[in-house]
């Protein structure tokens, strides 16, 4: 594929006073991808996030998306936030806060009630958006948030541990929601996410990252079957692998933040 | 059938008292022949025949009540929009809080000697002592809340590229209303207090002056009237707003019982 | 008013304390200065606005004075005296009209009436009944600062936490456990809130009184300074009665800091 990606992350840094969250942070998306970033706890995946969202501006290198250089929040990226109660506004009902974002020039007002109405539905909340946030359960809402990401148009849409916030039950159901949504729709996710089973079971490729100061420890290609199913996919022997390879970079990540050598890429 | 019984129940329980005082002091005043306890049944006169079908509705009470409307809603109304202008500036807000907090604290009625001596007697007075002194608690209750936006809540609304004008109306000023409506109603108290002092004290006409001078004079009944019109006042005013504020936040409220929030 | 939670570390939370206070510090200097501007460039009439410095003259002159603290002395006795009545009789009576549902309904009207009753409304009528007296303007204070007060105290019994009360069953705590216990804890933050209103109310109707009966005080101070068209003393007053009110919020805030520790409000002004 010559295709130029549609993300590319050049040399990202980002310190705060004199702590170094982000050392150097170097890969690519390409249109079309799943990529998923893992790392241990606190190593500042949601702050590569935020910097990739244009939400914080990084101390050195930078991100490039869509070949701009992203300096504020770009137009075609929406992000899917961890926290659902507090990125749906409560003051308004589901209809509504998928209705905020679109209010916009870019969105002709004839074709906004139509946008929403597909995201709801391919989120399966058909019917529901006359519910205000708090009327559902944790599931449905991160459905609706995830709905409104979607009625935005984006080219790539970014995920900050989404399901982090819900029950084992409701994890699964969503993660195969997104797997659907990212097949009819053939979108770019990028997926944050601290879960190795989540994201060997989502990606395309998982980028593992070391700890503080977070850089790339490997970049692995997930040669599964591009069908994923919960039970079956999580069977395969290439699946245990490519999880314990993952596992195995974590861990060897959480030690060298705790002596402060960096593992071999 | 049940529901109306029980809210029929709750009526009469709650009526029998305020009805039974009103009624004993009828009796107990009727036959009273002292000079300060007059019949309440006078009073009742005097209250219907001066201030709601006499002269006095239109000399003095509602010109009370409309000096005491534009000075309440200018002073809110400034303090709603500066106060939006302050919390959105760190800066700003810093700059401002050893002022703002000075005049929070300052007995809102020490504002009237002053006033008097900037505008004399008279209606420009008393709004504007009113907008000086309410404006305060909701200048101070607009900072707050609107510097208390939830973090993520500031981050979606930047990742969704929304408008200066849309984050402001659409998110930052229903995030704060709870607490800005707090400070309406903090201010719709000063507000009552400082029509009644100054125009006790610097008007020529108005329903605090009435009362003021019937004191003067000596005019128990008229004082009476007078006193029991500023408290029926009094309570009318803020159960209007608070029920305006119900239904302003009916969301909150909802929300506030379906997630169990304290 | 409230600051952003901080999270970042000591040495920035010092940082941002010291800009903070140089900024306020800004904010009053410019106030000043514009008042002097407005003085001095008649925007506003030196009969009706004094100079800053001329004030500044008269408070000091004013902390020399002895009728000065006498009257201040005067105002805030009152206030307390008041408040602290209003303390005594809501106490017992919240509690006597929480146990009994009866009670509590049939009062129900009364309290809801009289609470947003102007204080300062009973003043021309009180006066007309009983005369310009000490005893007049301390009745005063009470009737208008009490219902407010019996409110805050009357939503601090309704709202003692349900399950804290079937645990102290459960565990089977004597009456006086559980008022003492569970009860007077949960209404502490319902009191202070009540009692922030109810000091705020009384100072205000002490000065009131004060101004219009003309009983010992700041407020007499003012009406007398009014009177005789010493305006850089009637600001002076004012400066005072600002400060007076700065005292007494704070006098509340230092007694719930021990009090209050473990709510959430006290722990987040708190930033832990």
């Amino acid at each position: 594929m010559s295709e130029s990606p549609i993300l590319e992350l050049q040399g990202l840094r980002k310190s705060y006073g004199r702590s170094e969250v982000l050392a150097d942070v170097d890969f690519a998306v390409h249109r079309g991808e799943f990529v998923c970033v893992v790392g241990p706890s606190g190593a500042g995946k949601t702050t590569l996030l935020k910097c990739i969202a244009g939400l914080i501006r990084p101390s050195g290198g930078r991100a490039v998306f869509e070949g701009e250089e992203v300096s504020e929040p770009p137009a075609r990226l929406a992000v899917i936030f961890q926290d659902y109660s507090r990125s749906l506004l409560p003051w308004l009902t589901v209809e509504k806060n998928l209705l905020l974002p679109l209010k916009k020039p870019k969105f002709p007002r004839a074709t906004r009630a139509r946008l929403i109405e597909e995201s709801l539905e391919n989120v399966g909340l058909s019917g529901k958006g006359r519910l205000y946030p708090w009327e559902m359960s944790g599931g449905m809402q991160q459905r609706a948030a995830i709905a409104r990401g979607l009625a935005y148009q984006p080219d790539v849409l970014l995920m900050d541990e989404p399901f982090a916030a819900v029950d084992a039950q409701t994890r699964i159901d969503l993660e195969d929601l997104v797997l659907e949504m990212r097949r009819r729709l053939d979108m770019t996710v990028l997926f944050v996410t601290h879960d190795i089973d989540e994201a060997v079971y989502m990606a395309d490729r998982v980028i593992v990252l070391s700890g503080a100061p977070a850089r790339v420890a490997r970049d692995i290609r997930v040669d599964l079957p591009a069908e994923r199913d919960q039970v079956r996919t999580k069977n395969l022997a290439r699946y245990g692998e490519l999880r314990a390879e993952v596992f195995e970079l974590i861990q060897a990540a959480k030690q060298a933040a705790n002596t402060g050598r960096i593992p071999a890429p | 059938m049940n529901g109306l019984l029980r809210s029929l129940r709750l009526l009469v329980l709650r009526a029998w008292l305020p009805i039974g005082i009103v009624v004993a002091w009828w009796l107990v005043s009727a036959t009273s022949t002292s000079f300060y306890f007059p019949p309440l049944q006078e009073i009742f006169l005097e209250i219907w025949n001066q201030w709601i079908l006499g002269p006095r509705l239109v000399s003095d009470l509602l010109p009370s009540l409309a000096d005491f409307a534009i000075g309440f809603f200018t002073a809110i109304l400034l303090g709603t929009v500066i106060g939006v202008l302050i919390g959105r500036s760190a800066i700003g807000q810093a700059t401002v809080a050893p002022i703002i907090n000075f005049f929070r604290a300052l007995p809102s009625p020490a504002l009237v000697p002053i006033m008097l001596a900037l505008f004399g007697i008279g209606p420009n007075m008393n709004i504007a002592v009113i907008v000086v002194g309410a404006i305060w608690p909701t200048l101070l209750n607009t900072v707050d809340g609107v510097r208390a936006l939830d973090t993520q809540v500031r981050e979606v609304t930047r990742s969704y590229r929304l408008t200066r004008w849309q984050t402001v109306s659409q998110v930052v000023l229903p995030s704060a209303a709870p607490q800005i409506f707090a400070g309406y109603r903090i201010s719709l108290q000063i507000a009552i207090i400082l029509i009644v002092v100054s125009e006790m004290v610097g008007a020529t006409h108005g329903l605090g002056y009435q009362v003021i001078e019937s004191q003067q004079l000596f005019r128990v009944t008229q004082t009476w009237a007078g006193t029991i019109i500023l408290g029926v006042l009094g309570y009318l005013l803020t159960s209007a707003f608070l029920l305006v504020e119900r239904r302003v936040l009916a969301w909150h409220v909802r929300m506030r019982i379906a997630t169990g929030a304290g | 008013m409230a600051q952003r939670r901080r999270s970042r570390g000591r040495p920035d939370q010092r940082r941002t304390l010291v800009r903070d206070l140089a900024l306020g510090a800004g904010g009053l200097i410019l106030v000043i200065l514009v008042w002097q501007l407005a003085t001095s460039l008649h925007w506003v009439s030196p009969r009706s606005m004094p100079q800053p410095l001329d004030v500044a003259t008269a408070l000091v002159r004013l902390l020399g004075d002895g009728a000065f603290w006498a009257a201040c002395g005067s105002t805030i006795f009152s206030s307390l005296v008041g408040i602290g009545i209003c303390i005594v009789i809501a106490v017992p009576l919240s509690m006597a009209i929480h146990a009994n549902e009866f009670v509590r309904e049939s009062t129900w009207f009364v309290i809801e009436f009289l609470k947003p009753v102007p204080g300062v409304a009973i003043i021309p009528l009180a006066l007309l009944l009983w005369g310009p007296t000490e005893t007049v303007k301390l009745f005063l204070i009470v009737f208008g600062a009490l219902w407010p007060l019996l409110t805050q105290f009357n939503y601090g019994l309704r709202e003692v936490p349900g399950t804290a009360i079937e645990m102290s069953r459960v565990y089977r705590f004597t009456g006086a456990q559980r008022s003492g216990r569970i009860v007077i804890p949960s209404l502490m933050p319902f009191a202070f809130t009540g009692l922030r209103i109810t000091t705020t109310l009384a100072l205000i109707i002490a000065i009131v009184a004060e101004y219009i009966i003309g009983v010992p005080g700041i407020g007499a101070l003012l009406a007398l300074a009014q009177t005789n068209g010493v305006l850089d003393r009637m600001y002076a007053v004012m400066v005072v009665a600002g400060l007076l009110g700065l005292l007494f919020a704070w006098g509340v805030s230092a007694l719930s800091r021990p009090l209050l520790f473990w709510h959430a409000s006290e722990r987040e002004r708190v930033g832990r």
